[in-house]
């Protein structure tokens, strides 16, 4: 495990083949501009024996080749002497041109089984929980997990909820919640977050995401309860 | 049409050596479980070490070779038979047309390679009745099977129940009782095991935190940290970020012999660091090298003797 404190990042390894790099401690859009810039900067001047960058919410992670990496010289040192060097340098941050998505939402119901859970959990009535969750205008922070999988924040303080203590089986437009973030199942997986609604607002084309890292959301209550 | 898969198994593919470069919009790399059985059964047959090839789990498929191909078996032992005669694994062997290749009973392991001279076309789940071509065309061809004199050492550092991790970011995470439990106990893996993760069967582990982290980036190997104080090993098929802690990861060296574990099996845990993960695997690249370069020269010699025809 390596740690290294500088100019408010650090660099933990992710097992042997990987490096995460820590923007922030929280999730805000400041942090993540950092993220998604510093994403792009690596996009477009690949660093030798980096093979996939994988953004989220307050960090970026640089999986690389462990052959290549394991026969320089110094092994992992060279690649995060190379990264401290990059981050050295200013980054650009991006013109804004993110694109609202106006998300329609059945709340509860069979597709939306957490929901009772939910308000009985928090002391706090149905009505208030879908008020809560379709207020605020939503930020894409990052895609992952499954394909086209959009991490929303940030969600109401209130409605803060402890993920599911094992992974459930999800069907496509399941829209979850857990800790500070909301998001949307765009397929069947297996997933842990708490099931509040449902949409059938289209996520992937071709199997590619359609809603993007900096993109906005907002969802529109569809049903009467 | 090169061959076709007669019968369909319990999970079967043809398998690449993970996608990368996609993860960005969470399209996980995917790949082969264990790629060191999975490069040596392409070194055996020629081929560049990560061309694709069949990997296949018990039960498995049966295959009829409507061409004549070279092929290897390499991985998990199922007891292969070819038209009712039994074949080695770890050999290169020249199948002949119409040869039926069936799997019978599982031995040992979990995951057996078959890898074709050239490579096939397409990817994914196998299917009945599917034809599958192969990349090129066959350089030799047989009209009764032929098993080659020599086979590749696979015993290097592969059965024992230690598997290597590093620590990882929310290790600390873990109180002490836990920590020391982690390391050095045997766990049985559990029947919840496929290519996206292996559970564990374990008392749970405690923490000193319930606080809830923050969605990022997992790894093939990251071991998380479920809420019920189980945890699971991500696989090959593993999502590409995720929000339970991770208290280790499995060293690159070790994740073959992992992937090759069966329900019921024990595993036990082991701390080592960087370094050291990355001399396992540098070393482990190099008996795969030295078996592909071995292997290059006795079939080359033997191409030589025997033109097209045996």
């Amino acid at each position: 495990m390596i740690e290294e404190n500088r100019n408010g990042y650090e660099i933990y390894t992710l097992g042997d083949s990987a490096i995460t790099i820590e923007f922030g401690k929280f999730i805000n859009p400041e942090t993540n501009d950092h993220v998604i810039a510093r994403f792009k900067q690596f996009q477009e001047n690949p660093i030798n024996g980096v093979l996939d960058l994988i953004p989220s919410y307050h960090s970026l992670t640089l999986c690389y080749d462990l052959s290549f990496v394991a026969k320089q010289k110094m092994g992992l040192n060279s690649l995060i002497d190379q990264v401290k060097s990059r981050l050295e340098e200013p980054m650009q941050l991006l013109p804004n041109s993110s694109k609202l998505h106006e998300i329609p939402v059945v709340y509860g119901g069979k597709n939306g089984s957490d929901l009772i859970r939910v308000s009985q959990e928090k002391g706090i009535d149905l009505h208030e929980i879908i008020r809560l969750h379709a207020e605020p205008t939503y930020r894409v922070y990052m895609l992952g997990f499954i394909p086209g999988f959009a991490y929303l924040g940030e969600l109401d303080l209130k409605l803060t909820m402890p993920r599911k203590s094992s992974p459930q089986p999800m069907i496509p437009g399941s829209i979850g919640i857990a800790g500070l973030q909301t998001g949307i199942y765009p397929s069947f997986s297996p997933g842990g977050w708490n099931i509040i609604g449902h949409t059938h607002y289209p996520l992937l084309n071709n199997g590619l995401p359609i809603l993007q890292a900096g993109d906005l959301v907002k969802f529109i209550p569809k049903n009467q309860l | 049409m090169s061959l076709i898969i007669h019968k369909v198994g319990i999970l079967d593919t043809i398998q690449h050596f993970g996608m990368k470069g996609l993860q960005s919009k969470g399209i996980r790399p995917g790949g082969v479980m264990d790629q060191f059985s999975a490069s040596i059964a392409n070194a055996l047959v020629g081929n560049k070490l990560n061309e694709d090839l069949l990997e296949i789990h018990f039960p498995a498929c049966e295959i009829i070779f409507t061409k004549s191909c070279l092929i290897s078996i390499v991985g998990a032992n199922f007891t292969a038979k070819l038209n009712e005669k039994y074949l080695p694994m770890n050999r290169p062997i020249l199948i002949p047309t119409n040869g039926k290749l069936q799997f019978v009973a599982p031995k040992s392991g979990r995951i057996v390679y078959i890898a074709i001279q050239g490579g096939l076309l397409g990817q994914g789940r196998l299917i009945k009745n599917s034809d599958i071509e192969f990349k090129k065309k066959p350089k030799l061809t047989t009209t009764s099977l032929h098993i080659f004199p020599w086979s590749a050492d696979v015993d290097w550092r592969k059965y024992s129940p230690e598997i290597h991790v590093i620590q990882g970011r929310e290790w600390e995470r873990l109180n002490e009782e836990s920590q020391r439990k982690f390391c050095c106990k045997p766990f049985k893996l559990s029947h919840h095991a496929d290519r996206m993760g292996y559970r564990l069967q374990h008392d749970p582990f405690h923490t000193r935190t319930k606080e809830e982290i923050i969605s990022s980036a997992v790894n093939f190997g990251t071991i998380q940290l479920l809420p019920s104080g189980q945890t699971i090993v991500l696989m090959a098929d593993h999502q590409t970020t995720g929000g339970y802690p991770r208290i280790a990861h499995v060293i690159s060296a070790d994740l073959s012999k992992l992937a090759q574990k069966s329900p019921g099996e024990d595993v036990v845990f082991h701390l080592t660091d960087q370094e050291t993960a990355e001399k396992e695997w540098i070393a482990q690249q190099k008996h795969i090298r030295q078996i592909q370069n071995i292997s290059q020269l006795k079939l080359d010699e033997f191409f030589q003797k025997n033109s097209n025809q045996l």
